[in-house]
């Protein structure tokens, strides 16, 4: 199947019909592509988190729009949301609202607990999700969930999602809070899952990330989608400020020397491009 | 020799588990922030950035060592309302530290506790919601507000407390690229106020504006100086997991390739270099 998720017209008002109600999706279509990482962008409040509950069954379509996620339409009456969320893997933005026992190694075991699996397998299963993340087993496993800093517990959510092997990985934000270590780290285990058959979908602020990931692009804005394509005809427009973007700091610096007279193209869309392309400019 | 505002001496700060055990997150720290400094402190995850800023505001007491603002010690619990008054923090998620459910009420919630009288506090309130940009908000509801403007809003906060230092932890993070650059420049302007500035991230170009840096390693300072002198040491910062600004990585790419054009920090810099460098 080409195609992981497919979504089409959605809309969501929060409490509606009451006087809080607030309108987070208007009109918005995407379609996700298998085996790939895409990204989710626009500004804050966009719709961006909003979409993401659609797309693992936190939030259902009601009347406006279709959402099919794996193959599954969401608002088949015959639905088994328990067998949606272990397909569909859900990082959420503070990953401190989706840690809850005691011990690091005792919640990344939640999942595929609950999966059934025990003794040997299980810890195999824990520990290789911990080395993958990046928190040492021996080190990591015994210590108290909360007594983590901000980016071993960004990890440790992340360990329990994988922890259950989703088809679809959902983050949102998910190297927010990371250092540069642990950014590149994340970025090359996403590009593994995805090599692997993985689909991922990110949702980030973080243009340059996006650039370094994304094959495909969803810009969502006040609700709608407004873009969806490749990261080189995203970032290569010149109105991303009316959707509250910016391009990425590489492409941003390139245009800035660009305006002040040296020759680049637009093909340049990486550091190592743009070091050979002022060296050929300016030296040879 | 300008006048200390922050000043650290020893710092050692441990979180106490269950039983006896503890983490030791800043281990014998020592560190002087002047009135009107604007000082980033960058490190890996872990590394204690949190736990300092904390410390710097008295949110967390020494373990040993001891830190004082404008000369009152944070170890004496009857000093903490003016230390607060004094320096003001605002953290990553700006939700966790809103009291009240309409923006203007909550930004005069902190000096309506100082017991500030009522003219003076509506005119302390304007001139906090004024700097922030968030004037026309003033009877929005808080949770109605976007992750832009409930960092504003926190920063409102402090402002309210007339401080004379902020520290932001990680204010950034949670923003979209258009508020974080409105970020920085909201944090320039302050600075140019008067106002010390301390700004934890992990970003060295976010760190770019501030006087001096401060790298973190495990809890202990591992470089210290302007924005120029801690980039020169490139490989520590490597060994450290910080990326350099793109500008000074390709500086640097360039001294590798033989072709030497120093340390330029920004586009204009780099531009310069080039042409002075072809020229010679």
């Amino acid at each position: 199947m080409p195609e992981a998720v497919c979504i089409s017209r959605l809309a969501h008002t929060y409490m509606a019909d009451s006087p809080l109600a607030q309108v987070a999706l208007q009109d918005a279509s995407l379609t996700l592509p298998s085996g790939k990482i895409s990204a989710l962008v626009g500004e804050n409040g966009a719709g961006k988190s909003t979409l993401l509950h659609f797309i693992n069954g936190l939030l259902l379509p009601r009347s406006l729009g279709v959402v099919q996620v794996l193959g599954q339409d969401l608002a088949a009456a015959d639905l088994d949301l328990g067998m949606l969320r272990q397909r569909v893997g859900l990082v959420m933005q503070y990953p401190q609202q989706q840690l809850f026992e005691r011990f690091v190694g005792d919640d990344i075991a939640y999942g595929p607990r609950q999966l059934g699996l025990t003794g040997d397998v299980l810890r195999e299963r824990v520990y290789g999700v911990m080395r993958v993340v990046g928190l040492d087993p021996e080190a990591f496993s015994n210590r108290h969930t909360f007594s983590l800093s901000g980016g071993e517990m960004r990890r440790a959510a992340i360990a329990g999602v994988l922890a259950t092997q989703p088809e679809l990985l959902i983050l949102d934000e998910v190297t927010t809070g990371l250092d540069p270590l642990g950014r590149q780290q994340m970025h090359t285990l996403l590009r593994q899952l995805a090599v692997g058959g993985t689909t991922v979908l990110i949702v980030s602020n973080d243009m340059d990330e996006v650039l370094a990931l994304a094959s495909h692009v969803v810009v969502l804005n006040r609700g709608r989608s407004v873009f969806e394509g490749s990261c080189q005809a995203l970032f290569n427009r010149d109105d991303l400020a009316a959707w509250g973007l910016v391009p990425p700091a590489v492409i941003a610096m390139r245009d800035t020397l660009r305006a002040a007279g040296t020759p680049l193209d637009d093909m340049i869309d990486s550091l190592d491009d743009l070091e050979e392309a002022l060296w050929q400019a300016w030296r040879a | 020799m300008p006048e200390t505002l922050i000043r650290a001496e020893n710092l050692s700060f441990s979180y106490a588990l269950e039983g006896s055990e503890s983490i030791s997150a800043i281990k014998e720290l020592s560190l002087e922030v002047a009135v009107g400094e604007y000082l980033a402190v960058v490190g890996h995850n872990g590394s204690g950035k949190s736990t300092l800023a904390k410390c710097l505001c008295g949110l967390l007491v020494p373990t040993s060592g001891s830190v004082s603002v404008a000369g009152l010690d944070t170890r004496q619990p009857s000093n903490l309302v003016a230390i607060r008054a004094q320096v003001g923090m605002v953290f990553q998620n700006p939700d966790n530290q809103f009291v009240s459910t309409v923006v203007e009420e909550e930004v005069a919630f902190g000096a309506e506790n100082l017991g500030v009288p009522l003219p003076e506090l509506r005119e302390r309130v304007d001139a906090a919601l004024q700097a922030t940009g968030l004037l026309e908000l003033r009877d929005a509801k808080v949770h109605t507000l976007s992750a832009g403007q409930k960092t504003r809003l926190a920063i409102a906060d402090v402002l309210v407390m007339q401080p004379r230092g902020i520290i932001l932890d990680e204010s950034t993070a949670m923003l979209d690229p258009i508020n974080r650059l409105a970020l920085l420049s909201l944090l320039r302007d302050l600075h140019q106020r008067g106002l010390a500035i301390i700004l934890v991230t992990h970003y060295m170009h976010e760190a770019l504006d501030a006087q001096r840096i401060l790298v973190l390693k495990d809890g202990r300072q591992a470089l210290a100086g302007t924005p120029r002198e801690v980039f020169a040491h490139e490989p520590e910062l490597q060994a450290l997991s910080l990326e350099l600004p793109l500008v000074t990585q390709l500086a640097l790419a360039f001294g590798r390739r033989g072709w030497d054009i120093g340390l330029p920090l920004n586009v204009d810099e780099l531009l310069a270099a080039m042409g002075e460098a072809r020229r010679a």
